[in-house]
């Protein structure tokens, strides 16, 4: 039986009324939050924004009232990058918020939802790996700095050029490990977050390709 | 406060709308709610930028479709593309056409979201090229899509009649 034989009947059985909701059900439903991925992100970077302002005032605080010169550098740095990470989440918040309110053809709306997720999750990964060596070398630098402060060292660069190499190697090693674990570990957590999602996605914006040949 | 007062009334007006969106793309009650509530709140979102260049009831279809199409499910690990759940037996009945009626269900319930999709509103009546807009695709690629489709729920819906 073909679908044209009995498309009148299953557009009837479709069309059969189901339990019709009340103003008032419906109205209880506008109350509620989104369980889509657009509210989840939203929800999400909400939380990281909060975050990132706490982070970024007690560095802030730390950098302006304590007496190490060292270690204003050091918070007074951070609170500047967290400051910048709140810029760059209150971009993806706009561009979430825009294709949520915003009803494209299916297609388009899949694309824009891929191309946000990957967006999304780039931004992440770099933000994660960006920080890796930022706090490496500026913990260093710190180290340095404050030999300086106590008249034990003789400046940054000679204490720098003076380390022993197995002190260098350890610290490298140290690093590449670290380095090599968070990678992996900030792949799998994003994989784990959105990855199944956005692959689900490439499949269905695929299913939508041309098909005249 | 008004247009809150505008917007439920629409949706009282066309919720059968989304009521068979639901139908089609969730089997458990559960989820079909989970879906219903998500479909009203993405419209009520997005209800602001209606500008009624569209029937409402066209709008209100590409809301659930786009909705039913990218709704992450909330118990699964990995929300599945295909439905494989099939539709509850009712009482038997020796009725061929009631039989092969049944075996479509089936048929349809096992296709991919994008192919459901494609068959409401095939079933809807809208022609292709109005298919073709909602989807985002060409009314050609609509057209092939159509007969693979047909032919794909023929053999299907012959496979499920033999075994029923």
């Amino acid at each position: 039986m073909e679908l044209d034989d009995i498309k009148q009947l299953l557009k009837q059985q479709l069309d059969e009324p189901a339990s019709s909701k009340t103003d008032a059900a419906l109205s209880d439903i506008l109350k509620q939050s989104s369980k889509s991925i657009a509210g989840k992100l939203k929800r999400s970077i909400y939380f990281e924004i909060v975050v990132c302002v706490c982070i970024a005032l007690c560095f802030a605080i730390v950098a302006c009232t304590t007496s190490h010169w060292s270690f204003s550098i050091y918070f007074g740095f951070f609170s500047v990058v967290f400051v910048g990470f709140i810029f760059v989440l209150v971009y993806l918040n706009k561009k979430i918020k825009a294709f949520a309110t915003a009803q494209y053809a299916i297609r388009e709306n899949l694309e824009k939802l891929y191309l946000l997720l990957n967006e999304f999750t780039s931004r992440y990964f770099q933000f994660s790996m960006m920080l890796l060596p930022v706090c490496f070398i500026a913990s260093i630098l710190l180290t340095y700095a404050d030999e300086t402060m106590s008249g034990k060292g003789s400046g940054i660069i000679d204490g720098i050029l003076h380390t022993p190499k197995e002190t260098w190697i350890f610290i490298s090693c140290y690093f590449i490990a670290l380095a090599t674990v968070m990678y992996f570990f900030a792949k799998w957590y994003i994989k784990k977050l959105y990855g199944n999602y956005i692959c689900q996605l490439s499949n269905l914006i695929d299913e939508l390709r041309d098909e005249n040949v | 406060m008004q247009l809150e007062k505008e917007f439920l009334a629409h949706i009282q007006q066309h919720q059968r709308i989304i009521h068979k969106v639901c139908h089609v793309y969730e089997q458990e009650s559960v989820a079909r709610e989970d879906l219903f509530q998500e479909i009203v709140l993405q419209a009520w979102h997005s209800f602001s930028k209606f500008r009624g260049d569209s029937k409402f009831s066209t709008w209100l279809y590409r809301v659930a479709l786009n909705t039913a199409i990218a709704f992450l499910r909330k118990d699964k690990k990995h929300p599945t593309v295909i439905s494989t759940i099939v539709f509850p037996e009712s009482t038997e009945s020796k009725d061929e056409t009631e039989e092969q009626v049944k075996a479509m269900h089936k048929a349809i319930a096992a296709l991919s979201k994008i192919d459901k999709a494609l068959v409401m509103l095939y079933l809807e009546d809208y022609d292709y090229k109005e298919i073709g807009d909602t989807l985002g695709i060409t009314a050609n690629n609509v057209a092939v899509k159509m007969n693979r489709l047909k032919i794909k729920l023929k053999s299907e819906t012959q496979k499920y009649y033999q075994y029923s």
